[in-house]
């Protein structure tokens, strides 16, 4: 296992290269937006993969969260003039403290109530984003959000974007790892593994789950505040139960086994779409067609069965070579 | 007399209309093997899951090192002393052999999340110290082969030997069995059997549920038999095989099985 | 409208009583159900009657379907897979459905005139009484399939306890493709009375799933009776709410409630004996 993390630490120091010199290597300026796209879905898609594929607590509702931090920022930097980043941390604990409120009872529940629960407080938040028009704008959303800035200097090209949060994307990558290789990690993967075992081994059950709901919700609203920076304005539609499906969606066909699922399924599904442009209005039937297909027919996801590929050329080597 | 280590006080559990336990008492000394006996439906799986608190009893009271634990979540239980094994085997199948028996030292260690994220070095020492605990619980009990199998994947008789030494790892005092030789077969029983009895050597105070009475007759050194919830004798194996309620309560069942 | 939910929360019971399954797609079929009926009267000129039966008879079609395709594959996998590829199938039905019928929404004939009849000061529509009528029929229906057919109480059986019904000698996969096309039949009727009221379109299914759920979580899970009860409080506490309150947050409303139903009872409303009696099997 200690090996197995030097590797995760060796795939990251690779991806953390690839990463950096990508945009070099694009022909097209615009696929540089995509790729910020992605990376801002992978913050969310990694604290989803935490607390769904390891601590086995399924969510619907993180549109929800992702919505607060976005709202969050927006509100405050447009009507209060908060200054950027202050805005973000106020977000990121926003959506925490309504986490931590909400975890508490919602986590009680298990499977498909679990499900139902969470779906439903996706929706409430994202009727509150339609209908709190004094705050929100209602559906019209809101405009005129300011850009990020560092140091007092102000963010301007799509370049810069990238590699900060790029940035943000590797660190939380690196969180996760770290996490799910420790103690608590190990807990939180007990308790998805058996519950009445996890406690009787001095796991917190409804503990832990609370505390890896929260991070979720955390990484959620962060996302969700770097998005309402990135795109300056904001409305309801992207943040209701179509995202949360899609969130979903990424953890489950890039594979539920380790977190590098998430990674690979925020870059498959965040720039899928723009393969899909052509197929106009089948993009639907196409992206559900996916969904049903990868659940029936790889179940462990594309890691899954790129491990199972591997698995296979690596035994006819061995065979061939005997 | 020996302390007593665990003392279970009238203790009384309703699910709906149904009185699954019915004003059952009795203690466990420390460092003796007790066993609980009876017919199906007779409660002492419940009692195990009242004890280790994953039901709250309607009344009564159970005291662990005399501290009153019967309203304590089973985390609290957990960390003061007693763990348990399940009748249907609970391991946790997504991890491997090791990391389970690394599970079972949770209530032994602290480091947290930031620990984790920042991989600090207090982390990273007792996480030295957990993996070198875990290893020598799996050598005990002769897994040291399969460490870095999953579990679920272990033969069944394995898997029992695994739940005990995940069970072990938090050093407990007290052990709740639940069936440890169901499913076993007659060579895998007796090497329960003397896993057991080493536990007993080792200080470690134990309950059983079992229903091999070969198994429960030739370790136990007193005997507690529940029949419709309620507790119908208490005493060494050779009183509980001569009383006359008992065998009443057995018959139908293969009473030679019980000598 | 509490009546149409309860017709919903019905579909949804019926899987789950067979099956164990919460169809994430159960919305879809009622969507499919108001789409067919749309095409059928205004397109092919049908008269209600027969036109509501072939829709009825297709929506149970795709309901078979659903079943054969998504749910058998995964007949050993985990709940969360089930409920991914529930969830898939209906974004896939709804993608075919816009193709099919486009983004706009039909409104569908009323069964007997849209002239609002006035009863004791209050004025309702003939559809209504439709709904109503309609949603008692399929309750009594439901009653009689379950208590007085073998097929229904098989069906029961296999809710159960699967291993126990098939050695029973229940065929325990044809049970299951009968529940999902039953429910998909439910679906169809509860789309098609509600059409001429709340107009059919594509993404019509998603809300009114969803509300089902909650009358079906409401009266408690897996309950037919509990589904109609479930149903008739959510539509009378809806109006209510959004008299009250605003009719921008009755749909919250709905799902504020189904929370409360969900935290009040966190065990998932099955009775405590039936929990313990699954410990002590197990």
């Amino acid at each position: 296992m200690k090996k197995t993390l030097k590797s995760d630490y060796g795939i990251l120091i690779a991806f953390t290269a690839l990463v950096s010199v990508v945009p070099f290597m694009l022909a097209n300026k615009y696929y540089i937006s995509v790729l910020i796209f992605v990376a801002i879905n992978m913050i969310v898609a990694v604290g989803l993969n935490l607390l769904v594929c390891h601590a086995g607590q399924i969510s619907l509702g993180h549109a929800g969260f992702y919505g607060i931090g976005a709202y969050t920022t927006a509100v405050l930097t447009t009507a209060h003039h908060c200054p950027v980043w202050v805005d973000t941390l106020i977000a990121v604990a926003l959506a925490a403290l309504i986490a931590w409120i909400m975890g508490t009872p919602t986590l009680k529940l298990k499977g498909h109530y679990l499900a139902v629960a969470t779906l439903g407080l996706g929706i409430i938040m994202h009727i509150v984003f339609n209908e709190w028009e004094k705050v929100t704008g209602g559906p019209s959303g809101i405009v005129g959000i300011p850009g990020l800035s560092i140091f007092g200097r102000g963010i301007g090209s799509d370049l810069a974007y990238y590699y900060l949060f790029w940035s943000f994307a590797l660190l939380t990558l690196l969180v996760a790892l770290n996490l799910v290789k420790s103690r608590v990690g190990r807990a939180m993967r007990a308790l998805h593994g058996s519950e009445v075992a996890a406690a009787a081994m001095g796991i917190n059950v409804s503990g832990y789950k609370v505390k890896i709901f929260v991070l979720s919700a955390a990484l959620a609203a962060l996302a969700g505040s770097f998005y309402a920076h990135y795109v300056t304005f904001i409305s309801p539609t992207g943040f209701g139960l179509s995202f949360s499906i899609l969130l979903l969606t990424m953890i489950i066909v890039g594979g539920a086994e380790s977190v590098w699922g998430a990674v690979i399924g925020s870059v498959v599904l965040t720039s899928l779409p723009e393969f899909l442009r052509g197929f106009k209005d089948y993009d639907v039937v196409i992206y559900g067609f996916i969904l049903v297909a990868v659940v029936i027919f790889l179940p462990a996801g594309i890691i899954g069965g790129l491990r199972i590929l591997k698995e296979r050329i690596g035994r006819r080597g061995t065979a061939e070579s005997a | 007399m020996a302390q007593q280590l665990l003392e279970v006080r009238n203790l009384t559990i309703k699910f709906g209309g149904l009185v699954a336990v019915n004003d059952v008492s009795f203690g466990v000394d420390a460092g003796m093997i007790k066993a609980l006996i009876g017919p199906n439906g007779a409660g002492k799986t419940t009692i195990f899951n009242i004890v280790s608190g994953v039901y709250k009893p309607t009344l009564g009271q159970v005291f662990f090192k005399g501290v009153s634990i019967e309203k304590l979540p089973q985390h609290k239980i957990a960390s003061l002393g007693l763990s348990r094994t399940f009748q249907n085997v609970q391991l946790f199948g997504n991890m491997t052999v090791l990391e389970n028996v690394m599970v079972g030292c949770h209530a032994k260690f602290k480091s947290g999340m930031i620990g984790a994220v920042f991989r600090l070095p207090s982390m990273l020492s007792e996480e030295r110290k957990i993996r070198e605990m875990a290893a020598a619980r799996l050598e005990a009990v002769g897994l040291e082969d399969s460490a870095s199998l999953p579990a679920g994947s272990l033969p069944f008789g394995k898997q029992k030997a695994l739940e005990i030494a995940r069970a072990l790892a938090s050093e407990p005092d007290f052990l709740l069995l639940d069936e440890p030789a169901a499913g076993l077969n007659s060579a895998e029983t007796v090497e329960i059997g003397k896993i057991i009895a080493d536990l007993k050597k080792r200080g470690i105070t134990i309950l059983l549920v079992e229903h091999d009475m070969g198994l429960v007759m030739n370790i136990s050194d007193e005997v507690v038999v529940l029949d419709y919830g309620k507790k119908i004798a208490e005493g060494t194996p050779r009183e509980i095989q001569n009383n006359q309620a008992v065998i009443a309560a057995y018959l139908g069942e293969d009473i030679e099985q019980m000598v | 409208m509490g009546g149409s939910y309860a017709i919903i929360a019905l579909g949804y019971t019926i899987i789950y009583n067979g099956t164990n399954i919460i169809n994430f797609a159960q919305g879809e079929f009622v969507m499919l159900g108001g789409l067919f009926m749309v095409t059928l009267t205004g397109k092919f000129g049908l008269s209600i009657f027969p036109a509501f039966l072939i829709a009825v008879a297709a929506t149970a079609l795709v309901g078979l379907l659903v079943e054969r395709l998504a749910i058998h594959p995964l007949r050993n996998a985990d709940v969360m897979s089930v409920i991914i590829v529930t969830i898939g199938m209906s974004i896939l039905l709804r993608g075919i459905a816009m193709l099919v019928w486009g983004k706009d929404a039909y409104a569908a004939q009323h069964f007997s005139g849209d002239k609002p009849i006035e009863i004791l000061g209050a004025t309702i529509l003939p559809q209504s009484f439709w709904v109503i009528g309609i949603m008692i029929l399929v309750v009594v229906a439901l009653q009689v399939f379950y208590r007085f057919t073998i097929t229904g109480k098989a069906m029961l059986a296999c809710a159960v306890n699967k291993t126990a019904a098939r050695l029973m000698g229940v065929n325990v996969e044809n049970m299951l493709m009968l529940s999902f096309v039953l429910s998909g039949a439910l679906g169809a009727v509860a789309g098609i009375i509600i059409a001429p009221i709340t107009l059919a379109k594509y993404d019509a299914g998603v809300m009114l799933g969803l509300k089902g759920f909650c009358a079906c979580i409401l009266g408690g899970l897996g309950s037919g009776t509990g589904a109609v009860v479930g149903g008739l409080l959510l539509g009378v506490i809806e109006s209510l709410g959004a008299g009250l309150i605003s009719s921008g947050y009755k749909d919250a409303i709905a799902f504020l409630i189904l929370l409360i139903a969900l935290f009040l009872r966190p065990q998932g409303l099955l009775p405590l004996k039936e929990m313990m009696m699954r410990q002590e099997s197990h």
